[in-house]
């Protein structure tokens, strides 16, 4: 018996159907499984995405917040009348309290970035969620800057000097540094929310070439010679440089970061013991980089001694002799008072775009082959840091390396104004009635007889009759004794002021009058009635115009002059200088000299002309001023150094020469290598406003003279977890000892 | 004659069935062997999506750990460092307290092939030693979840540190005033494969390639 036909059938009909509808069930489960499974992953790698996406918008955006910081805080410090600048003026912004040791809020306005949408293109109607940041604000002790192993229990790259706040003087807090954190928050649509922290520390660096050692402009090369530089070299350098910087003259040359050549003893034959008695000692030490200073040890004197060159990348940008080194390994030996070592490596090389390891081997290396150079972490690979170059090296107005009637800010301790040409609108504005200054007689015209308003028997300081281009030209030590009186406009009240540049006046008689210098050879500037009995100060200066080359020359063997007072002159013409000229040292010549450079007196020199120091006499002992060579962009203006003589201030020229045969036309070469020693105000906001500084940005109050940005080594992300807090100071997740 | 026709036709009936049988196990088999292949194939193409998904985040990965060390970093020098000798494939840097590191291409001694190791230095000196036992960059990433083995299998090729000496104009030159870089700049190349399981051989390149330039703030 079988299955009836019909029912044979249908089950064989239904079976083959069942199979392929079987078969294809499964199969389209199969398929969609997996097809659900690569969605799944997809879906997984879209949120890998987008939280990757967010995450890194975050980062932006606190890194916006960081730009913004540092602006506001900028503008904070330029805000301040010159001398007055602090980070700490952050008073009304700052929540819950200013006195905070810790982070605090930093209240600026409008901290949202708005979400928007692409217009066009590829990826047209995506949208950027936007975001906000938050500023928060931590001020530095000076300890802490200094030291930070010490007084904070922390660990920070390194140590700074800073510039102690003049009120809030018990916090002791730094007017110029400050920590700044930026917190980035955003949120996709999708509802994913980031967070990063970025932290730097941020500081105001003066631009004036006036806190530098040696500013040189274009040159091949710029600086040049045998000469041992205790400080900073920066050079504009060119196109054509080929070297920027050429310094030779074996183990008493080179560069150094401290003033341990000058003291009696060190073995330099730059040794100059009162040069040095003349300066102010570094009122901080600090730990330098790599060094461990709990308890206070390994702290040294720092000079901020760096090598910046804007220069090129084509060709060697600095040569250095046999045997001669930039730089030295390891602090010097204990010296001064009160007793400190000196810091031996560089703070920093900073050459055209860097440079690969080893960095010597001539172009396109920026080093010789052999060229020794010793620097913070052997690190001499950092190229310059700003492109187009900065101040002082460059100014935009000009553009290229600043000119005497470059484009300025001058302030009068309110609000600045801009003057289109240094020399021509504000200098001889203040001294020569000519050019609109009336009642003055601060611009000595060729001719000009003394006038020796301030003594009761005329003959007693007019000179002996001779007129003022004379007796300048060149002062000596048989130039008859003068008192001069004269009239220039004061920066500050915008009044006419009376002053006097005196010389001898301990040989002047009946009419020395008060308060006499020590030394019969002194030259010096007085202010008021009562003239050089009441020395000027480098806040209050002389300003003095002498339209003539002029000079100072001994007559006979090595001698030195003093000059007391602060005095800044402008010369049309060139300026020679061979005779020891140093600033006056306190009443009773005490050692170590009470009175200091530049703190006390101060003698600025800007000179349209060559400048020429110790060149021809031997044996000239030292010279101490600021001295700045203009050729006013049709030429070069160059600054000559010679042997022997140790230069203690500022140098700042198109080109600066020390002895040898090539640079400048040749320098003479008999005698000792000279130094040059850098010697800034201690506080840099100190430095007379009227001397000018680079020019950065039109209308800006108080000029491009500070820099204020991040502080390099101190920029670092927090490591911050999506529990995490952050902690009130620069230490765990934010600390830089990880 | 009726039943004579119907034997004759239920033997018939019973031959068609023997043929129809062979018949659908002929061709159940080409459509098994067919649903196989397409299970086979989804299940590669499922592979490759998750392979291809894990080397994507590894090299993500990697990118951004490398930018956060280089960002904070005071020098970045393309050089010889570690066992590395040759140019262009290691990088030197000095972490914000003077540490120096260096990452660099290199092949162990055991398959797969070149990957990414980052080892400490003694100094701030071209070729220096490893310190301390090298880290894998590739391997430490294995927190991303990798699909099978893959992970110990993934390597790193064709990696190129260039050092960016200036931003050239269009003809090239470098040596124009203007043109220097401002912060240690260099462009970073690699590509990241897994042997066998992802691409083969014909394709243009190996794997996936990354490429990014880094820059310090430091």
């Amino acid at each position: 018996m079988g299955l009836p036909v019909g029912l044979r059938r249908l089950l064989r009909s239904s079976n083959e159907q069942g199979s392929i509808l079987l078969i294809t069930i499964v199969s389209v489960a199969v398929v969609a499984l997996l097809g659900l499974a690569v969605y799944d992953l997809a879906l997984i790698e879209a949120q890998f995405s987008a939280a990757s996406v967010i995450d890194y918008r975050a980062y932006e955006i606190a890194q916006a917040g960081i730009e913004r910081g540092i602006r506001e805080l900028r503008n904070l410090y330029m805000n301040a009348p010159p001398g007055s600048e602090s980070f700490a003026r952050v008073t009304t912004t700052c929540t819950p309290s200013c006195t905070a040791t810790g982070f605090h809020l930093f209240n600026v306005p409008n901290t949202t970035i708005a979400s928007q949408s692409m217009a066009s293109g590829p990826f047209a109607g995506a949208v950027d969620p936007g975001g906000t940041y938050t500023l928060e604000v931590k001020f530095v002790t000076i300890p802490e800057a200094n030291n930070s192993i010490d007084a904070v229990g922390s660990t920070y790259p390194f140590g700074l000097e800073c510039i102690p706040d003049s009120v809030f003087q018990a916090q002791r807090w730094c007017a110029n540094l400050a920590f700044l954190r930026s917190t980035g928050v955003t949120t996709d649509a999708a509802g994913n929310t980031r967070t990063r922290t970025i932290q730097t520390l941020v500081r105001a660096a003066s631009t004036s070439p006036w806190t530098k050692g040696i500013v040189a402009g274009n040159g091949n090369p710029a600086v040049s010679g045998e000469v041992l530089i205790a400080g900073s070299v920066e050079i504009l350098g060119g196109p054509s440089a080929a070297p920027a910087l050429s310094i030779s003259g074996g183990s008493n040359a080179g560069m150094v970061n401290n003033w341990y050549p000058l003291v009696a003893g060190s073995g330099y034959s730059q040794a100059d013991q009162p040069g040095f008695d003349r300066l102010t000692p570094k009122q901080q030490f600090i730990c330098p980089p790599g060094a461990i200073c709990s308890g206070g040890v390994n702290l040294v004197e720092s000079l901020g001694a760096e090598i910046k060159i804007f220069g090129n990348v084509s060709n060697q940008m600095v040569t250095v002799g046999s045997g001669t080194s930039l730089g030295r390994s390891g602090a010097t030996s204990l010296y001064g008072s009160p007793g400190r070592n000196g810091k031996g490596e560089l703070d920093g090389v900073y050459i055209a775009s860097g440079c690969s390891l080893p960095c010597t081997g001539g172009s396109p290396q920026p080093f010789n082959s052999g060229a020794s150079v010793i620097v913070d972490r052997g690190n001499l690979t950092k190229p310059y840091p700003t492109n187009p170059p900065s101040g002082p090296e460059w100014t935009s107005s000009v553009p290229g390396f600043p000119i005497l009637n470059g484009i300025v800010t001058i302030s009068d301790n309110v609000s600045g104004t801009d003057y289109g040409a240094y020399l021509n609108n504000w200098f001889a504005p203040h001294t020569d009635p000519g050019s609109g200054c009336a009642g003055c007689s601060a611009r000595i015209a060729p001719g000009t007889p003394v006038n020796p308003a301030s003594c009761v028997t005329p003959s007693n300081c007019d000179g002996g009759g001779l007129t003022l281009d004379v007796l300048l030209n060149k002062l000596q030590d048989s130039t008859p004794p003068f008192r001069h009186q004269f009239v220039f406009r004061d920066r500050v009240t915008g009044a006419n002021k009376t002053a006097e540049i005196c010389w001898r006046r301990r040989d002047t008689g009946s009419d020395a009058g008060a308060n006499l210098p020590t030394s019969n050879l002194t030259l010096e500037f007085g202010v008021g009635l009562s003239g050089c009995e009441n020395p000027s100060s480098p806040s209050n200066p002389v300003l003095l115009w002498i339209p003539f080359s002029w000079g100072i020359s001994r007559s006979g063997g090595p001698i030195d002059y003093d000059y007391r007072g602060a005095a800044i002159i402008v010369t049309s013409g060139g300026v020679q200088i061979d005779a020891g000229l140093q600033t006056f040292c306190g009443s009773g010549a005490p050692s170590p000299c009470t009175e200091k450079f530049p703190e006390n007196h101060l003698l600025a020199i800007m000179a349209t002309g060559a400048i020429d120091l110790a060149t021809i006499k031997p044996g000239v002992s030292r010279i101490m001023g600021y001295f700045f060579a203009s050729a006013n962009g049709s030429g070069t203006a160059k600054v000559a150094v010679g042997r022997d003589v140790k230069v203690i201030g500022v140098l700042r020229g198109d080109n600066v020469c020390f002895s040898n045969l090539s640079g400048c036309s040749g320098v003479n070469t008999s005698g000792g290598i000279p130094g040059f020693f850098q010697a800034s105000f201690l506080d840099p906001r100190k430095t007379p406003n009227e001397l000018p500084a680079p020019y950065e940005v039109p209308s800006q109050l108080s000029g491009g003279r500070w820099q204020v940005i991040s502080v390099p080594q101190f920029w670092k992300e927090c490591r911050r977890g999506p529990a995490d807090t952050l902690p009130a100071t620069p230490s765990g997740i934010c600390g830089y000892d990880q | 004659m009726i039943g004579r026709a119907r034997l004759t036709s239920l033997q018939n009936q019973k031959g068609f069935s023997l043929l129809e049988a062979l018949l659908v196990a002929f061709l159940f088999l080409i459509v098994a062997l067919s649903i196989a292949g397409m299970i086979n194939s989804s299940n590669t193409g499922f592979d490759v999506a998750a392979t291809q998904a894990f080397v994507q985040r590894t090299g993500t990965a990697v990118s951004e750990q490398m930018q956060r060390e280089f960002t904070t970093a005071t020098a970045l020098q393309v050089t010889s460092c570690g066992p590395q000798g040759a140019m262009g494939k290691a990088v030197m840097y000095m972490t914000q307290l003077g540490n120096t590191r260096c990452i660099y291409e290199w092949t162990d001694a055991t398959p797969p092939g070149p990957q990414l190791f980052r080892c400490n230095l003694a100094g701030w000196t071209v070729g220096g030693s490893c310190t301390n036992t090298p880290e894998n960059l590739l391997f430490i990433q294995q927190a991303l979840n990798a699909p099978r083995n893959v992970a110990t299998q993934i390597r790193a090729q064709n990696i190129l540190f260039q050092r960016v000496d200036c931003l050239p104009n269009a003809s090239g030159a470098c040596g124009d005033p203007g043109r220097q870089v401002v912060s240690p700049l260099f462009d970073f190349r690699f590509d990241l494969d897994i042997p066998n399981v992802t691409w083969t051989t014909s394709d243009s390149f190996p794997g996936q390639r990354f490429a990014a330039s880094f820059t310090t703030r430091n």
